[in-house]
């Protein structure tokens, strides 16, 4: 997960203004968030929480603190998961495990789980995702597709014209069953056929679980996390800067690489709750010291810091005034850079 | 009984319900009723919880089971879609677990792979319902709450009956009170009474129509043949006695006759001296046309004003004759509903002398 310039920013000031601080600011600042997995009992919330864990994301135990929800449950919408989510502190990503069950008629399951996804989405507002959470750790566990099982999907391609199971041992058959389950062996047979071979078929199965999506919703949803906790980093810096040697911590707080990575973060968290259109806001690092490239668009900067102004004074929600301040904050900083400023 | 026994089937959203009700109902036939949703007043013999095999039951799907057997011991637990859920198995347990006393069996009603797995639910079904049948004939049917449950169904079918009826008296009303503006609106000079009489036509006619449908749709709403309820109700007061009667608008005849003369002369005096200063060696001829045309001028204004005022006042009175039909046909309507509702608390002997005793 990619957590903004501003990390490498403050590990640069840490170096540049030999505070202890910041340096303690940058670890805070680097340190992944943390996701929380809660959900309807048995719906997979321990093999959703195997999932993203194999994934690099950093899982917090049932009850602890984090950063970043993600609530699994099947099928549908009960009555007590609309509640939870209601109810949700956290930025949450609703995530419809056993989507590879949702159905074998039609464009298969998972269509069906993503159409049925986009339903509850707009009836709830969370983001909501379809999962196939056996596949994703079929995906990213070499434990599962091991050579037994990769035989065992050979041997039942081999018997193509009437495959037999009958021929695999009922403890090979089982574990099939188990760990790839009735669209997993399907697609899995279909794939061997081809002629793929296991990091092939670990790529399909990624592919087809649709956990690249989950994470990608989470590290959206994150933005608000990440922009909090760079608020929170940067406020007591400010009290440092009126203190005896605070002109240089002033002087990094006002700098460049700072304003412009509070644009940025603001820029994902109104991107993230579809208050702007993504791509809206271009990526702003400029190396320090460099003209940018001239894009043609003369003061689009300047344009777009007056109409984000012109939203923070809107009635909006009191963080999302606050992004907006931010990138105006930013886009004047780019104007003048780019040396249009009178 | 001779009723054929209803089989409730329920459960919370996409577990597959409608599924079940229907391969149930192809499975037993024409004998037994399968629905998915209870009418006013209807109670079934048995309830079939549908829950999906996808998960343990929720809270939520818990408090529905709850509701739909509050009145009722008999219910069958089916865990569905067991083609697609490998671990239908441990769900049924779990489920089991929380609802011990239940019968639990796995179902595929409209199963996406293998065959349609429903014996062991239509088994269960009838098994559950002969036990039914046997303990109730064993401690004979419990009279008072057969008894409850008839007066729930009688007077969830008056209610319905009465809700159905009022919207149907208001719409003839309003509709009623729709065509009498129109038709006041252009009604010509002279033609206040003739639009009164028809007014009063149109009204007879409606409250007939009205009655009529009283007298087909009662019956067969509460289940009775149709007629001879409505001996034993009062007499409704007469439709006339709702109907104003129109009076045509007096007081502003006066100003109005004032006002167009003050006009009229003002009409004649201003053209009169335009032409007598144009044309002055016609003066007695302008003289004579302008008194002429001003007389004229001040009937037709007087009178344009009569008619105008005689359609305000139809207007106001077109509604008014609407309310007064609305009215006559609320009481026509309660009038029948009470002789409706005793008719029938005396045919299934619930009726309030009954419970005295």
């Amino acid at each position: 997960m990619d957590d903004g310039p501003l990390t490498a920013v403050l590990a640069a000031g840490a170096a540049a203004l030999d505070e202890p601080a910041l340096s303690r600011l940058s670890a805070d600042l680097i340190a992944p968030l943390r996701v929380g997995v809660c959900g309807r009992p048995g719906a997979g919330r321990a093999a959703v929480r195997r999932v993203l864990l194999s994934a690099g994301l950093v899982v917090t135990a049932p009850g602890v603190a984090a950063d970043v929800g993600v609530y699994v449950f099947t099928e549908s919408l009960t009555r007590d998961d609309r509640a939870a989510l209601a109810e949700a502190r956290l930025p949450t990503v609703a995530v419809l495990n056993k989507a590879d069950l949702a159905g074998f008629r039609g464009d298969g399951p998972m269509a069906i789980a993503a159409a049925r996804c986009r339903e509850l989405q707009s009836s709830t507002g969370v983001p909501t995702r379809p999962l196939a959470a056996l596949l994703a750790v079929a995906a990213s566990d070499p434990a599962v597709l091991d050579p037994e099982l990769i035989g065992a999907l050979q041997q039942l391609k081999e018997g193509s014209a009437g495959v037999n199971p009958a021929t695999l041992s009922l403890r090979i058959r089982r574990r099939l069953l188990a760990e790839l389950d009735l669209f997993g062996i399907a697609n899995a047979v279909a794939a061997v056929s081809d002629g793929a071979d296991p990091a092939a078929l670990a790529a399909l199965f990624r592919q087809l679980s649709g956990v690249n999506a989950v994470i990608a919703e989470i590290d959206r949803v994150g933005a608000l996390p990440r922009y909090r906790r760079l608020v929170d980093a940067l406020a007591p810096l400010v009290g440092q800067s009126v203190g005896p040697d605070g002109a240089r911590v002033a002087e990094f707080l006002a700098g460049d690489a700072v304003v412009l990575a509070r644009r940025a973060a603001a820029a994902d968290v109104l991107t993230a709750a579809g208050e702007i259109p993504a791509g809206e806001i271009p990526a702003g690092e400029i190396p320090a010291g460099e003209i940018p490239h001239d894009s043609g668009e003369p003061d689009t900067a300047l344009r777009r810091a007056i109409s984000f102004q012109r939203y923070a004074r809107g009635p909006v929600a009191v963080l999302h005034r606050a992004c907006g301040a931010d990138i105006v904050r930013g886009e004047l900083r780019l104007w003048r850079r780019a040396a249009r400023c009178p | 009984m001779s009723e054929r026994p209803t089989i409730l089937v329920t459960g919370p959203a996409l577990a597959g319900v409608t599924a079940v009700a229907h391969a149930l109902q192809v499975r037993l036939g024409p004998g037994y009723r399968v629905v998915e949703y209870l009418g006013p007043g209807e109670r079934s013999a048995i309830v079939v919880f549908v829950s999906s095999a996808a998960a343990p039951m929720a809270d939520a799907d818990a408090a529905l089971l709850d509701d739909a057997a509050a009145d009722t011991d008999a219910v069958v637990g089916a865990v569905s879609k067991i083609d697609v859920h490998r671990t239908w198995p441990q769900v049924l347990e779990a489920n089991r677990n929380r609802y011990p006393h239940l019968a639990w069996v796995g179902v595929a009603a409209d199963p996406q792979i293998g065959a349609v797995r429903l014996d062991r639910l239509a088994g269960a079904v009838l098994a559950t319902l002969a036990l039914c049948g046997r303990e109730r004939s064993r401690g004979g049917e419990p009279a008072p709450r057969s008894r409850a449950a008839r007066t729930l169904l009688l007077r969830s079918q008056i209610q319905q009956a009465r809700v159905h009826l009022a919207g149907q008296a208001r719409s003839l009303s309003v509709s009623l009170r729709g065509e009498l503006r129109h038709e006041a609106a252009g009604v010509p000079r002279g033609g206040v009474d003739a639009f009164c009489s028809r007014a009063h036509r149109r009204s007879t006619q409606v409250a007939a129509e009205f009655d009529a449908t009283l007298s087909t749709a009662l019956p067969r709403l509460v289940g009775l043949p149709a007629g001879p309820f409505s001996a034993s109700a009062p007499p409704c007061p007469a439709l006339e006695s709702y109907l104003p009667r129109f009076d045509r608008p007096r007081s502003d005849d006066r100003l109005a006759v004032l006002l167009s003369v003050g006009f009229g002369l003002g009409v004649t005096f201003t053209v009169g001296r335009s032409l007598a200063y144009l044309v002055p060696a016609w003066w007695p001829a302008v003289v004579a046309g302008c008194i002429a045309a001003g007389t004229g001028l001040i009937v037709w204004v007087v009178r344009t004003r009569s008619l105008l005022a005689e359609r305000a006042a139809l207007d106001r009175w077109s509604a008014e004759l609407a309310a007064g039909l609305r009215a006559a046909l609320d009481d026509q309507l309660v009038i029948q509903l009470l002789a409706a509702e005793t008719a029938l608390a005396a045919r299934s002997g619930i009726g309030p002398s009954r419970d005295r005793t």
